[in-house]
């Protein structure tokens, strides 16, 4: 199984609610953002449209992240069993080489952790005790953190036997494509040709970001006319 | 015994302090090979460390060879990204040296 999240550019509003149930599901703060809306205008006036474009790790099949961090000895970057990079806290050294060189801008060396609204309550896992927490969550420091596909839920799937309701189930499903009014984001196997995202992907025309880079991401765009690609 | 606590206490500092030197001495001139004297270097992005002593040290590159451009991709996350004196690096200029097959590889063949 090989997880993968299809955008459509065309339907998307930018209405940031994947961005904002991101933080609240991963507690990012706003210095260290593990998803951003990009926008642009693109056409010639009167014949002007605005582009959003929501972005978060691309979970490339050859990741330039994993290949500098290797490049250093650290080795914290790592594929899981579904295609998700995944960083390990404990390992990484904070050396922000794998900043360094994603072509997306997508790794976040979080200078302190801290709380993502200061001063007030608490949200999501901030209130489950750092031990408990799944180890994308135990935060630290000086490291490196990025968009894990909410690899806690996808864990979760394995633990409970439903890896087949990946992408389909809210618990087993990341946080930012369940909350989209727009039904602008899918997520599930892109290995299963029959499956409803890869159908899509096929039907759409989708396509992938910065493909010269060659790192093959697993996320694709259906693209708005005269998008940025 | 006061006296000899402090003059041992002085001996130990500045012996620490002449390998400090030694290792802050370390230039493109010295006879040490450059690849040691790039390694001495923190792995880090700051422009004292390796990540740029590699680039400029070894690689001979001038700071407007990579720096500028970056700015006008859009497509990229960590939009506040530090500009630095010359400007953000646009990953375009990386393809240059780090694409298969040369190595150190960081990105793959273009599809």
């Amino acid at each position: 199984m090989k997880l993968g999240r299809l955008i459509d550019l065309k339907r998307c509003m930018g209405c940031r609610s994947c961005v904002s149930a991101c933080a609240v599901e991963n507690y990012f703060t706003p210095e260290a953002p593990w998803n951003v809306m990009v926008e642009y205008e693109v056409g010639i006036y009167p014949k002007v449209k605005k582009v959003f474009n929501t972005m978060g790790c691309m979970h490339c099949e050859q990741p330039s992240c994993k290949a500098a961090c290797d490049s250093v000895g650290a080795k914290a970057i790592s594929k899981n069993a579904f295609g998700a990079v995944i960083i390990d806290y404990n390992k990484c050294i904070g050396c922000g080489y794998c900043a360094a060189v994603c072509p997306y801008g997508v790794p976040q060396l979080n200078k302190q952790v801290a709380q993502l609204a200061p001063g007030k309550e608490k949200l999501g896992a901030e209130n489950i005790d750092y031990a408990d927490r799944h180890p994308t969550h135990r935060k630290k420091a000086k490291v490196a953190e990025k968009c894990t596909f909410c690899a806690h839920k996808i864990d979760q799937a394995v633990a409970d036997g439903k890896v087949d309701r990946i992408g389909k189930d809210q618990a087993y499903t990341p946080s930012c494509d369940l909350v989209c009014p727009t039904q602008a984001r899918m997520f599930g196997d892109i290995d299963d040709s029959n499956s409803d995202i890869s159908k899509r992907i096929r039907a759409t025309g989708a396509k992938q970001l910065k493909t010269q880079f060659g790192t093959s991401p697993q996320v694709y765009y259906v693209l708005e006319e005269g998008a940025k690609s | 015994m006061k006296r000899i606590i402090m003059l041992a206490l002085l001996g130990l500092s500045l012996a620490s302090g002449s390998v400090i030197a030694v290792d802050t001495a370390a230039s493109p001139s010295a006879a040490a090979p450059k690849v040691s004297a790039v390694n001495a270097r923190a792995k880090s992005l700051d422009e004292k460390g390796r990540y740029h002593a590699i680039h400029t040290k070894k690689e001979k590159l001038e700071c407007t060879d990579c720096h500028g451009g970056g700015d006008e991709d859009i497509l990229f996350l960590r939009t506040g990204e530090f500009q630095g004196k010359d400007g953000p690096v646009s990953r375009d200029v990386c393809l240059t040296c780090h694409q298969a097959p040369k190595k150190p590889t960081f990105y793959g063949v273009a599809k």
